[in-house]
């Protein structure tokens, strides 16, 4: 299990989670439903700090994937961001989400930077992939600034509280992000 | 908790889960079909021996909801292998087949695709099903056509096979609504 600690600047820092953390991420998912309800499943099933503590336990226990990681801005939590990996195809797939207060700074951007560094650098993963909900604009701005290539539209393949949303998958391969680095 | 399965799909073709007493038989097959199935997975580079398939059998008894680990079978002769692995939260699954050069053009894989599928939506609660395929592996192209899904894009570089290379894949999709109208 690779333990994460990114300094982002400008008072951001990414780190893992650790059991401690499971009383800000309740209070922060709580403060945050409505902003969080139409995109993310989890926002509904997270009850109590029990569902955030059993959670984090869950991405400490998990033998491959770096899920599990709160971002931190001036020491508050801010929002969450991991990374599943599929070692069958040697690729990883990045997802994230922040509290409203926190918009439009780049921090989300520059967290996945830092993923896809260690992804292809440290993992030596061949790709990486984001899935974001059609109509999620800020999600799919995201992936643009990344330098992601929009592959595909995968109809209904995100539930939410709601129902089913249209996903637009993205994926970057290696020497793509080599180039966009340099 | 993996659900019961054995499904005949007719003349005498049936699909079930392996058991280890199959591992043997599921290595020869793959051996014999080492170079055709090494073009499109990297898997079979790890297929050495009758063990690892032992040890592949027993690591899909415990994988949740997913109808996989299932071989194709004509009697006793073992035709290929099909899976809908259902991992997650979004009620997708996600197909995958494999079939043995002497039992290519029987509509076998549709008919055990079919069958999974079926299983998936109405058991299983699936809202949609998706098949990744090579680009340049029209036969497994075919059956994605076959099953009525629908070609949603291609995914550079997504697909590990033998040797370590990497090839481009095709994602199919079906939405549980589209699935009922061909039923």
């Amino acid at each position: 299990m690779n333990q994460i600690y990114w300094d982002l600047g400008d008072g951001a820092v990414v780190r893992t989670y650790t059991l401690d953390d499971a009383q800000a991420l309740f209070d922060l998912i709580d403060a945050n439903r409505d902003h969080l309800r139409p995109w993310m499943i989890w926002e509904e099933t997270t009850k109590s700090v029990d569902d955030t503590r059993t959670f984090i336990q869950s991405c400490l226990d998990a033998p491959v994937d770096i899920e599990g990681n709160g971002i931190f801005v001036d020491g508050d939590l801010a929002g969450g961001i991991g990374m599943e990996i599929d070692t069958l195809s040697n690729s990883g797939e990045i997802g994230y989400w922040l509290a409203k207060p926190y918009e439009g700074r780049g921090i989300i951007t520059r967290a996945c930077e830092r993923f896809f560094d260690m992804a292809f650098n440290e993992l030596g993963l061949h790709r990486m992939e984001l899935q974001a909900a059609s109509d999620n604009a800020r999600s799919r701005a995201v992936a643009g600034r990344l330098g992601m290539r929009e592959e595909g539209v995968w109809r209904e393949g995100i539930r939410v509280s709601d129902g089913y949303l249209d996903s637009v998958g993205y994926g970057i391969l290696e020497d793509e992000w080599r180039s966009v680095r340099s | 908790m993996k659900p019961d399965l054995h499904i005949e799909l007719g003349g005498g073709a049936i699909v079930r889960p392996y058991t280890s007493a199959d591992a043997e038989a599921l290595f020869a097959v793959i051996d014999a079909n080492r170079v055709r199935l090494a073009r499109w997975f990297h898997w079979v580079d790890d297929a050495t021996d009758a063990s690892s398939q032992t040890a592949y059998i027993e690591s899909r008894l415990d994988d949740g909801r997913s109808l996989d680990g299932n071989g194709i079978w004509i009697g006793d002769d073992l035709a290929g292998g099909c899976d809908l692995m259902i991992a997650g939260s979004d009620d997708v699954g996600e197909l995958g087949f494999w079939l043995d050069e002497a039992f290519v053009g029987r509509g076998l894989v549709t008919r055990a695709a079919q069958a999974l599928m079926t299983r998936g939506y109405e058991d299983e609660g699936l809202h949609r099903t998706q098949l990744r395929a090579g680009v340049d592996n029209l036969r497994s192209r075919a059956v994605a056509k076959r099953l009525g899904m629908r070609e949603e894009g291609v995914l550079r570089g997504a697909g590990k096979v033998g040797g370590g290379l990497y090839v481009d894949l095709v994602i199919y999709g079906q939405v549980v609504d589209d699935w009922r109208k061909t039923v």
